[in-house]
């Protein structure tokens, strides 16, 4: 009998998607790693310093911001102007201290809050599960999970940043404004969207990821969706013309 | 000990077993090469989630279509103000037979609804019967018959 057109087009169909090919392995998620941006000695030891030098200079003793303590004060920068420096400098201060603060070299990163805790960072890890694409840029799904450990409170709005492969920015987030924390117990997955725009810097290492720097510093890089992903955010401006990244609300 | 290295046996020969299938569910539901293999990466990674409470003594390839389907109707509920048209044209890896092939039959599986598209690759192609399709899809047979249905009047009378 000849095959009607319906029989074609299913044909068709599954000739196509028999080609498909299957990841080798299969995806789990992976801890998460966490470092630094400069991922050096010698600027985890500036920062260390520099933090007991402000914690000093402001009259009071740095271990009052220890991690893990209830993050009971609320932040609130002494600068209003924020930038887009990779690297975290610790020179904004606790609110309580005097408002002589410095402020020359205001950074998006540090805040004297803890911003997860009670849990360690190594209770969470955080993957994305797929990148969208979307009118001009790429949107990351990332999935935070408590992966040992609980409960944790964590910030739902850090600073997102554009990675390569070794955790290099290549696209820097604005600090948003101070959300609420979340609460997540062992097992618990919270989820966000981040939307990445514009990249028109030089090839970069893949796969990217997005990693997600919160106010005290702490930094979580999630794992990319899969080794031999090629997702980067398309150009539309010229060479050199700084990315966007954007991101919504951790949310459970 | 043991029975988290049998779970992890039992989720990596899901994996071998079910991706394609997976994938071909996904590609019925999204039309979208990209999305499905996002959304049968996805499943597999809420398989792993849920591996301690998943019952490995029966067949995991319902559960999986499921959650496919339902991560696919949460995302799309998410992001569809902000999606353009699907990506497929620069997915179908490299070879320009293929891709060519998929924009054809993707165009004309474009003209069904996504019931309509799944309903009738499940049936046709997957060989599933309307109650088994029913329960993956969370609908009744008669609904799938008369999906199936406009379904092949529509691929019929298109041209």
């Amino acid at each position: 009998m000849k095959p009607t057109r319906v029989d074609r087009i299913l044909d068709d169909w599954a000739a196509v998607a028999n080609a498909a090919r299957r990841p080798a392995t299969p995806p789990r998620p992976v801890a998460v790693r966490t470092g630094f941006p400069m991922a050096t000695l010698a600027g985890a030891t500036a920062i260390v310093l520099a933090v007991a030098v402000a914690g000093v200079w402001l009259g009071r003793p740095t271990s009052d911001a220890s991690v893990g303590s209830s993050p009971s004060v609320a932040p609130q920068p002494t600068s209003s102007t924020l930038t887009a420096a990779a690297s975290p400098e610790p020179t904004t201060a606790p609110t309580t201290a005097p408002s002589t603060a410095p402020s020359t070299q205001p950074t998006p990163s540090p805040t004297p809050r803890p911003t997860i805790g009670p849990c360690g960072l190594q209770s969470l890890a955080a993957h994305i599960t797929l990148w969208e694409g979307a009118a001009g840029s790429r949107i990351a799904h990332v999935q935070l999970t408590v992966v040992r450990g609980g409960p944790c409170e964590v910030a739902t709005m850090p600073t997102p940043q554009l990675v390569d492969r070794h955790g290099v920015v290549l696209i820097q987030g604005t600090r948003p404004p101070a959300g609420p924390d979340i609460k997540m117990a062992s097992g618990d997955v919270a989820s966000t969207l981040v939307e990445v725009g514009d990249y028109c810097g030089p090839t970069p290492s893949f796969p990217l990821s997005v990693a997600f720097v919160f106010g005290d510093g702490v930094r979580i890089v999630a794992t990319p969706v899969s080794a031999n992903d090629t997702t980067v955010p398309p150009c539309n401006s010229s060479p050199g013309t700084p990315g966007t990244i954007d991101m919504h609300p951790w949310a459970r | 000990m043991a029975i988290a290295e049998s779970t992890e046996i039992a989720y990596e020969r899901a994996y071998e077993v079910h991706w394609t299938d997976v994938f071909r569910f996904a590609l019925a539901w999204t039309n979208d090469w990209t999305a499905a293999q996002d959304l049968a990466q996805d499943a597999y990674l809420r398989l792993w989630n849920h591996r301690a409470r998943v019952d490995w003594t029966r067949p995991v390839l319902p559960w999986l279509l499921v959650t496919t389907r339902r991560l696919a109707t949460d995302r799309f509920r998410t992001l569809s103000r902000r999606l353009l048209s699907p990506t497929h044209a620069e997915t179908v890896d490299a070879d320009p037979a293929l891709r060519s092939r998929w924009l054809d039959v993707s165009a004309a599986m474009g003209q069904l609804s996504t019931l309509e598209r799944t309903a009738l690759v499940m049936t046709a192609l997957e060989g599933a019967t309307y109650e088994e399709a029913g329960q993956i899809l969370g609908t009744t047979a008669g609904a799938l018959r008369a999906a199936v249905s406009r379904a092949r009047t529509k691929l019929e009378a298109a041209s």
